[in-house]
């Protein structure tokens, strides 16, 4: 099902004032819209933890949405709001090293996975995205990525953390 | 899998009341009334003020300190709830504008015309104290407020919280203030507002995260 703006919102009225069957449309109808949101932005076997962990922010904040105002862009909001908190828990993820790319099911959503991943790296300071994408997306280990990069092991700790700070800033801002 | 989890969200579900945010003008109208009778009460209202005669730096000052916590506090409304492409960033330049007070103080400093009387005053420390107190209980309601939204962007209602209420306390206190002219609130005021800026720039993303 499509999420058509004006009948998510009256549905979503319904859903505040306590009915369960529009509550239900409501939520499937943001599953599918969230899980096209959601593909190109993360690795393909991330994307319904991501989108469950967001219906659940839906669920409990729905008292927040104005039904006089249009539907898609206070969901979205809440979507990249979900997707910023799991770039930062995937960066406190320390010896998690390939967290950001995965065995590929669909090669095509991987690769737009990684564009969009790629595109946002170019925005910030070299040092940090090579650091980011040694560590992050390729599986080095912290020694290894200071070998390769010639940074000692502490500036690449510090560039992949100001680097992820910047990236959660542009994802906020965009 | 997700069929299963939203018929468990589905059977969690009752209705809820919509979120408000008049509350949120209300709390911030209450402090600075509270704040200001509390402050008459210690210190006394400026007798110029009480007169109905204001000397020009008096109500550039007040007009600045209500711009700057008006515009916060309508950026902060705007923010409680979820939503793209909205523009929110007037608070920005009205703040920006009202560096016009620590600049003059900056400016005085440098070229050595900065009074001593304006550092060395006990009534600066009064104020410091007396507008953070204000600005502390104005932002904990608006916290206590904001509970019940939904912030994204928690870093920037952090700002806008703190400038809010770091404003709107100082003018609460500002009635009473026997500071004169536009370098002592340029010191003394910043400090106050500065401080509850940064204070709530650093609490709120912590206190307000869901």
């Amino acid at each position: 099902m499509r999420i058509d703006d004006s009948s998510i919102a009256r549905l979503m009225a319904l859903s505040q004032a306590g009915d369960s069957a529009a509550h239900e449309a409501v939520l499937r109808a943001c599953r599918n819209w969230l899980t096209r949101y959601f593909s190109g932005k993360i690795p393909s076997d991330q994307i319904e933890d991501l989108v469950q962990e967001t219906l659940i922010s839906v669920h409990r904040k729905r008292a927040t949405y104005d039904h006089t105002r249009p539907f898609i862009p206070w969901l979205a909001a809440i979507a990249r709001y979900r997707w910023i908190d799991r770039l930062r828990t995937v960066y406190r993820q320390e010896n998690n090293t390939a967290e950001m790319v995965t065995d590929s099911i669909d090669p095509e959503e991987e690769i737009s996975a990684s564009i969009s991943i790629e595109r946002m790296l170019q925005m910030i300071p070299s040092k940090q995205s090579e650091a980011i994408r040694l560590v992050k997306l390729r599986g080095h280990s912290i020694a290894e990525a200071a070998q390769i990069t010639t940074q000692s092991e502490s500036a690449v700790k510090m560039n992949i953390f100001r680097g992820i700070r910047r990236l959660s800033a542009l994802v906020e801002e965009e | 899998m997700t069929d299963d989890f939203i018929s468990a969200l589905v059977a969690d579900h009752r209705a809820v009341r919509p979120f408000r945010v008049w509350p949120g003008w209300a709390i911030a109208a209450a402090g600075v009334i509270m704040g200001a009778i509390a402050c008459h009460m210690a210190f006394g209202i400026r007798p110029d003020i009480l007169m109905g005669e204001p000397q020009e730096s008096v109500v550039i000052r007040t007009a600045a300190l209500l711009t700057v916590g008006l515009a916060s506090l309508v950026a902060t409304v705007s923010l409680s709830r979820p939503g793209v492409g909205k523009a929110a960033d007037g608070w920005l330049w009205v703040a920006a504008f009202a560096t016009i007070f620590p600049l003059t103080a900056i400016f005085y400093f440098a070229t050595g015309r900065l009074p001593d009387y304006i550092i060395h005053a006990s009534s600066g420390i009064r104020c410091l104290i007396a507008s953070t107190l204000i600005a502390l209980a104005i932002g904990t309601g608006l916290v206590t407020w904001l509970r019940r939204a939904a912030p994204v962007r928690p870093r920037r209602i952090g700002w806008t919280v703190g400038l809010a209420s770091g404003s709107l306390g100082t003018l609460a206190y500002s009635l009473t203030c026997p500071g004169p002219g536009m370098a002592y609130p340029g010191v003394w005021y910043t400090g106050a507002v500065m401080i509850s800026a940064l204070a709530w720039r650093i609490a709120v993303p912590h206190l307000l995260r869901w």
